[in-house]
Parts: C-alpha cells; structure tokens; sequence
C-alpha cells in the first residue's frame, strides 16, 4: 500500500537541513503502524510525504501503486482526496461549519450532490456515535467528540490509508483510549490500512507494528 | 468550474453566514465607501446646480446691443444723438450672418409701469420681446407658456407676469387665464415666469418683469420700428463673440456713428458672461473628481485591508480544504466568489442609502431656491462606475493574499496555531 524507496530530503534554508536520509518502508494493505521519534528525528515530515502535503528530494514514492513525484498541484489535491484521510491533533475542523458539513466537506471537493453527501455524513457521524450532535459547531463539542467528527470526515471518502498525526495529543488519557478504540476497531473490522504517528508510548504499544525513527533514519521496525 | 453550481453557492453561503463578524466588516466598509462617495458626489452635483441654475436652457452663444447715444460729432450729426435699432439692421445682420445665424431677438424696454390685478397694483419693469429672448438669458417658465410666434405676429393681447409679482398681485402662485392690467390695458396672462441664476442678466430679473409680445407692445407704447435692444444668436459651431465686429460695424454704419465711439451702444456678452461661469464649474467639477477619487481610493484601501486581514485569517482554513483535496483554483474561486458576493450586495445597499439620502436632502431643501445646493443627485453611470471600481479592488486585493496563501504548504497552514 505505501512504499517509500530510499527517500530523502532537505529543507533548503539558509543552512540546509537534511531531515530524511534514505527512508524504506514497506506497508501492507490493512496494516496498523505507529511511527514514533523525538522531535526533529524527521517523522513529520515522513507523515507529510506520505500524505502528499510536502514533496521529497530523492527517491521514490509509490501509493496503492502509484508513484507520487512531482505532482502539480491539481493532481496532488484529487489524490489526497481520494487516497488519504487525514487526522490532525488540533482536530483541524472548520469553525463555522456544523459537524456534518464538517463531515461532508471531502465529499464536496469530489463532486458529490449536496443531499448524498450530508445523508452519507450523517451515516458516518453515526459510525463514531454523534448523530444526534450533527448540527453542533466544534466549539459546542468537547475535545474527544471533535476528534470523531474528524475520524468520520477522514473515512467518509473512503480513503486506502488513514495518517493520523498525533490524534491524541490533545486529549485526556481516558478519550485518549476512545479515540484508540475507534481506530483499532476500524482496523479490524474493516482492514483500514492506517498510519499513525505519536511520542506516546501507550499508544505505540496498541498497535501491531512500530517504527522508530532517529535523525532521518528508521532505526527500529518492531512488529 | 460551473458559475452557477447551486453546491458552490451553498459553500459560499455558509462560509459568509458562518463567519458573521467578518462577513459584515467586509460589507460595512464596501458600504461606507460607496454611501459616501454617492452622497459627496451628489452634493458636488447639488452644488454645481445651485450655483449655476438652470444656466443649461440658454443659447449662451449670443450678444447683445442696446442702443445709447452717440458720444462723438460724425458726417455732420452732433454728438449725443439717441439712436434704436431699426429693421434694416435686422435685414443687415441677417444678411451678415448668413448661415451662422441662429436667431435674432429684439426688445423694447418700457421702465416702470403701473400693473395691476383686480384686487393690488403696483409699479413694475415692462419689456416686449420676441420667443428667441427666452433663450437669451437663464429664465424658466414655472406655469402655462411663453411668448410664440402667433402672439407675434397676430399682436395678441397677452403677457408674461414674473413670479415676484404674481406673488404681490395675486392670491395664486397660477394665474394663467386672468388679465393683468398694464398701463390701462388689459392683457391675459399666458404664463407666469423666474430667473434662474441671478448672476447671468441684462441688468434685470424675469420674476420682476411683466413681459408683453414685442409687436403688442410696439402698438400700445407707440414704438413702431424700432426696438431698444437686440440680441444676435449665432450657432454653437461660431464664435459670437468674433462676429461683435462685423456687428458693431454694420450698426455704426448704418446710423452713421464715428467708427470709434465706442460710447455709442452697450455689448454684453452672454458668451463672456457664461465662460465666468463656466471657469466656476470647472472648478466645482475639479472639486467633485478630487472628493470623488480620494473617497474611492479611501474605499478601495478599506477593502483591500480587510481582504488582507480575511485571507491571513483564513490561511489555516485554506490549509484544511487542500489537506480535504480542494484544489488551488477551486479555492481561489471560493474566495473570489466570497468577496464579489459580499462586496456586491454591500455596494448595492450604499448606493440606494446614498440615494436615499440624497432625496431626503433634495426635500429639504426643495423649497428654498438660491439655495447652495440644489436638486442634488448623482447620476449612475458615476454610481455604478465607482461600485465597479471597488469590486475589482476588492477582488484583485483578494486575490493576490490568497494566491499567497496557497503558496504556503498545506501543513505549515494547518500548524499555524501552534
């Protein structure tokens, strides 16, 4: 599913930094990978390529068989589109849009009939168990129900890999473990390919595989 | 990208619904630019009107002469001789003229007569005049007509009365149909007549007039062939002022007048006294243009302020929307059709304010005439212009941060926060 073939880059500022020196990585469809590392071991910026929100160097870069360099712009969004489904630790909902227009919103960059797309976004409101909130603002919801209405807009477009980037950071130990539940069940139950990338060790420890980074470099591939 | 996609308004609608503060920002000051120009641009119009009058209705392109008496000893006539205008020097001006001339008007001035309604009398300045004179100096009809050729040539028993003295010897503003008594004659009032700007005249204002046809009052003052006064109207195309020359030289010529008594007959020239005028309203539209593009340029940094604070505002929504997959252009669109919704809305609602405004104006003031603003409006070619104006501001000020915007990494937006 995502294959990542001796990958490098450099952040070109006035001293050029190199973050990734010569990433392989091999997952599997229906895989759950942690990615962990210090700050400034090059994990987000792993994330990012993955997620096609930054381009690399050197290398290459295959998703569900495609190869992803240098995409222009237009092509790199209908991909993240349709391949990726994001989730951020600031949640990154919209604030003025209600949790299903929140939900729907992947569906209106593809194209998809208003009605279809808040009927399909309630559908999946209620896969994380907030239906009855879907006309509430992200500021009516607590940190843990934003977190779901975010899972739910990153699966609605029926993505082959879900990239979570530090999905709990911003949570308490106890919607910590909902939130885990929810992706570990998805997993299971649905084979979801999914990538999360976190400096806690707990979460870490819940998923099959691990993959540490240190200074640009997988130095570690537990299973 | 379809214009009229009913899911992109609906996008649109919510983000503008959503963000309600913003949303208003934006259209108060789209609002405040246009209100204000309307109403300081309709008022520099209000001001041009007052101070011009109803300048608009005359010819301005005449001269006219009114005979003295002769200063200078010539071919045996002595010095002050009173001389009239005579109708060979109609025939010879006409023919002078040729295809430039417009018309020629004559008049005869009788002073101060006795007038008098049924009910008051007074004294007031009496002329005859020909319909051409209507055109010589900035005069309005407020009720029924004005002197015609028919009056003219049957010697009908009609008159024109000035509004002041309506006024004074009636008890309505509209007596069309009644007699007025002038110098023991009955005469039946056709119209009643104002001066509309009191800084263009022969010396004299319509409302204090009563104004007979001139061939009527050549039989009751006994002023056969002769008249006290003419004016020469040439077409727009010719300079009158130019023609004075071949003018005075025919007058001069034909009553045997020294060719260089000067004193002999008074010239005023109604193409000198508008040109005054017309340095004024220059000025006035100078005056309009400068308060009219500073009131637009203040408008248009307002907006491209508040576009600059919008986009940077929304940088980290931006970067969401592409991390969903929305494409830059589609975006752009979304922004672009944002602003022009907003601005447009805004703009339309300033100039009906400032429009309505202006009439509330217009209606307190309408009463008072010499006022210094009249009839202020603004016409909307110069509405619209300047709305136009704004909205590409606006939008090309939209523009520029968001493509900027879009050039910043999709996650680098998205951390903006932290």
């Amino acid at each position: 599913m995502i294959d990542l073939k001796n990958i490098y880059k450099t952040y070109q500022t006035a001293s050029p930094v190199p973050v990734l020196k010569g990433i392989n990585l091999h997952v599997d469809e229906g895989e759950l990978v942690s990615i962990m590392g210090a700050s400034g071991s090059g994990k987000s910026t792993m994330l990012n390529i993955i997620g096609i929100l930054d381009n690399y160097d050197e290398g290459e870069y295959y998703l569900a068989g495609r190869l992803i360099k240098n995409l222009s712009e237009d092509d790199a969004s209908i991909m993240r589109n349709q391949l990726i489904g994001f989730i951020f630790q600031s949640f990154n909902l919209i604030s003025f849009k209600n949790a299903m227009e929140n939900v729907a919103l992947p569906l209106y960059y593809r194209g998809v009939g208003r009605e279809e797309r808040n009927a399909l976004a309630m559908e999946y409101l209620d896969k994380v168990g907030l239906k009855d909130h879907w006309d509430h603002k992200p500021n009516q919801l607590s940190g843990g129900q934003c977190q779901r209405v975010a899972i739910a807009r990153a699966l609605i477009s029926q993505p082959k890999i879900i990239l979570a980037d530090e999905p709990t950071g911003a949570l308490d130990s106890k919607t910590t473990q909902e939130v885990m539940n929810i992706l570990l069940k998805l997993n299971k139950e649905q084979g979801q390919t999914i990538v999360i990338v976190t400096h806690e060790q707990d979460i870490a420890a819940q998923t099959p595989r691990r993959i540490f980074l240190k200074d640009g470099v997988i130095y570690k591939d537990e299973r | 990208m379809k214009l009229f996609d009913r899911d992109m308004w609906q996008e649109v609608l919510v983000t503008v619904k959503g963000q309600k503060v913003r949303s208003l920002l934006t259209m108060f000051g789209v609002f405040w630019g246009i209100f204000m120009l309307v109403v300081l641009i309709g008022c520099g119009f209000g001001m041009k009107k007052g101070l011009i009058g109803n300048i608009m209705t005359m010819s301005s392109n005449s001269i006219v002469y009114t005979p003295t008496q002769t200063s200078m000893a010539y071919q045996g006539l002595n010095a002050d001789r009173k001389w009239y205008i005579e109708p060979q020097d109609v025939t010879a001006v006409s023919h002078k003229m040729g295809s430039r001339l417009r018309y020629i008007t004559l008049a005869n001035l009788d002073g101060f007569q006795q007038i008098s309604s049924s009910e008051h009398s007074g004294y007031y300045q009496t002329l005859g005049v020909t319909p051409t004179y209507y055109i010589d100096i900035p005069q309005r009809v407020i009720y029924g007509r004005y002197i015609n050729e028919t009056d003219i040539s049957e010697r009908r028993k009609v008159c024109l009365a000035g509004e002041r003295i309506v006024a004074e010897l009636f008890d309505t503003p509209n007596p069309v149909g009644k007699n007025l008594m002038v110098d023991g004659n009955a005469y039946l009032i056709v119209g009643v007549i104002t001066h509309t700007n009191e800084n263009i005249s022969l010396g004299f204002y319509s409302q204090d007039c009563v104004i007979l046809p001139f061939t009527t009052e050549q039989d009751a003052f006994n002023h056969r062939d002769r008249a006290d006064m003419f004016s020469v109207g040439l077409y727009d195309k010719y300079d009158a002022s130019k023609a004075g020359e071949e003018i005075v030289s025919i007058l001069k010529e034909n009553h045997r007048i020294h060719p260089d008594d000067n004193a002999a007959m008074e010239i005023i020239s109604m193409v000198d006294a508008v040109a005054m005028y017309g340095n004024t309203m220059t000025g006035i539209e100078v005056l309009i243009l400068i308060v009219g593009l500073g009131t637009l340029f203040a408008g248009l940094i307002g907006i491209s302020n508040i576009m600059l604070v919008t986009i940077k505002e929304r940088t980290k929504e931006i970067g969401i929307r592409r991390a969903l997959g929305a494409r830059p252009r589609t975006i752009i669109f979304q922004i672009m059709t944002e602003a022009l919704t907003l601005t447009m809305s805004a703009g339309v609602v300033g100039i009906v304010a400032g429009t309505w405004v202006l009439l509330l104006l217009n209606h307190l003031l309408g009463a008072e005439s010499g006022a210094l603003i009249a009839r202020p409006m603004i016409p909307p070619s110069y509405a619209f212009g300047s709305l136009l104006i704004l909205v590409c501001g606006g939008l090309v000020s939209g523009y520029v941060p968001a493509r900027r915007a879009l050039r910043i990494k999709a996650i680098e937006a998205i951390r903006d926060d932290r």
